[in-house]
């Protein structure tokens, strides 16, 4: 089941290796980041301007490549769940969920009756067009389709422990950013409060089995969240990691590259 | 000084550096090669597929980044060189240029008259949909701004190196290495003496005509390489690739970091 592949992965302790989508929508992206180690891609629709037309095409991308996706969502509202479902998504994320109540009533978007109220077309991108009774394709898609709620509020904090009890959440992922500044402390993650803030979604997320997801951008602060038992490690993002693979080559190019060419230059003027 | 512009960067034999695009035409693309440093942009075609509408698209992220663009024609016509220009490109590359008369007619496709025979529209995309006062200097000005990058990627190109490099309009010869080792029967075997021999005999022929010299490199060695061997535009990597190994990077170190923790 192809489908079942992200939800293999969740409540697990190993880490998965990942990374964050906000840029680049072409075809060979779930090729290029499986190519790089990916296990799942993390893709951006709350900041990153990708329409469900755009998302439609990429997640073809992704199934090419066997890689999963989840989808990270500008809020809980239907039509930016049901429809980022209903383009194929392997998992929901939707952002800034602060209560447990916010995140129960976005889980009903997620599924389909009796367990929600999403609506139901089959044999359509989300089954991968495929023929088959409707009641299975919609048994399996409760029970696959991942739903992973994003925490960057110190309200969402509070009722960490709360979401993380919840049946049909996978797991849990920290907006570290956005929670930083909610917090009063713009980028400070090594601030005793957020790191408070840390170890109690990680206890909620240990004693109930869930998951608990986070970007790093270097291998000391992936290491430190592995250690603080984050299992989902995303790593960085598409556009950062090329302009961080291009300036660090450009720079030590440009470093070597100056004044006489070893061998004369050819007897080329300097100029 | 700042080099802007490919008109002033083919004349000197400092090194530039840029990279290469052959997957990501997305609006920030421009902008984030210009935040790495990234000094001119090399838009494919030949293997891409990217279109037209694309590179249209692609040429505006470029200037939004004031970044200089080459475009690489999928072939020497006509129509891929001329509508290349169209949409914008400052420079243009030219894939298996093989003899100088080959070289000659592609200059004589992205000149308009009297140096070539480059159809005219103006107020369209290559000059930035300017209202045109004098048309006959909107024609000066683009023939002078238009760069040609030629591409020796052959036996024969590299027979015919010099009086490719002597050809007036050709501004800059450009290495296709991979393919210039399976054209010399040695795929992929970048230490062999007659790849050695072969860039070498492009080096004087560039040095004496006064042209750029130009190829892609794979990793900062190869470029410290090809600068000594009197490259002057080195093309670093490209979008593919830097993300690919740049993630596998940031995977694997994490990775390794793990595995020693448990192991330790």
């Amino acid at each position: 089941m192809p489908g079942a592949a992200l939800r293999a992965m969740m409540g697990t302790k190993r880490p998965k290796f990942g990374s964050f989508v906000i840029e680049f929508d072409s075809p060979g992206m779930g090729q290029i980041l499986k190519a790089a180690g990916c296990e799942y891609a993390l893709l951006d629709m709350e900041h990153s301007g990708f329409d469900h037309d755009q998302l439609k095409r990429m997640l073809r991308g992704y199934q090419a490549a066997c890689l999963p996706v989840v989808v990270s969502t500008v809020g809980g509202d239907y039509d930016m769940i049901a429809r980022a479902l209903d383009m194929g998504a392997d998992g929901i994320q939707p952002a800034k969920v602060g209560s447990a109540e916010e995140a129960r009533d976005i889980l009903g978007h997620v599924r389909y009756p009796p367990q929600g109220n999403r609506g139901v077309a089959v044999g359509i991108a989300h089954d991968r067009y495929a023929p088959g009774p409707p009641a299975a394709t919609l048994r399996a898609a409760n029970r696959d389709v991942v739903f992973f709620p994003k925490i960057e509020t110190p309200q969402g904090i509070d009722e960490a422990e709360a979401i993380a009890a919840l049946d049909g959440v996978g797991g849990i992922w920290i907006g570290h950013f956005d929670l930083s500044v909610a917090m009063g402390l713009p980028a400070r993650f090594d601030h005793p409060a957020f790191q408070a803030a840390m170890r109690t979604v990680s206890a909620a997320c240990r004693k109930h089995g869930k998951s608990l997801g986070r970007i790093y951008d270097d291998t000391e602060s992936g290491k430190a969240l592995y250690r603080g038992g984050f299992d989902f490690l995303c790593c960085s993002g598409d556009s950062w990691l090329v302009r961080r693979g291009l300036e660090e080559g450009i720079m030590a190019l440009r470093a070597a590259c100056r004044g006489p060419r070893k061998g004369g230059g050819r007897a080329r003027g300097a100029s | 000084m700042a080099l802007t512009t490919l008109r002033e960067m083919v004349g000197t034999r400092r090194a530039k550096f840029g990279t290469f695009l052959v997957e990501f035409a997305s609006p920030g693309i421009g902008q984030i090669l210009k935040a790495a440093g990234c000094q001119y942009a090399l838009l494919d075609m030949e293997h891409s597929g990217f279109g037209f509408a694309t590179v249209k698209r692609l040429l505006r992220y470029m200037q939004a980044a004031a970044m200089p663009a080459i475009v690489r024609v999928p072939s020497r016509h006509y129509h891929h060189i001329a509508r290349a220009l169209d949409m914008g490109a400052e420079g243009i590359m030219l894939p298996m240029v093989g003899t100088a008369e080959e070289a000659r007619r592609i200059v004589a496709h992205a000149k308009y008259p009297p140096l070539g025979h480059r159809g005219v529209a103006l107020g369209i995309a290559h000059d930035r949909y300017a209202p045109v006062r004098t048309p006959a200097a909107a024609l000066r000005a683009a023939n002078r701004r238009t760069t040609v990058f030629a591409q020796v990627e052959t036996r024969r190109g590299i027979e015919n190196v010099e009086e490719i490099a002597a050809v007036a309009g050709i501004d800059c010869v450009w290495i296709g290495h991979f393919d210039l080792t399976v054209s010399l029967g040695i795929p992929g075997d970048f230490g062999h003496a007659d790849f050695t021999a072969a860039i070498e005999r492009a080096a004087r022929a560039c040095a004496r005509h006064k042209k750029a010299y130009g190829r892609v490199v794979p990793d900062v060695a190869t470029g410290v390489a090809a600068y000594h061997a009197g490259f002057d535009f080195i093309g670093y990597s490209a979008d593919a690739w830097l993300l690919r190994d740049t993630l596998r990077r940031g995977i694997d170190d994490l990775k390794g970091a793990l595995r020693r923790r448990r192991a330790g």
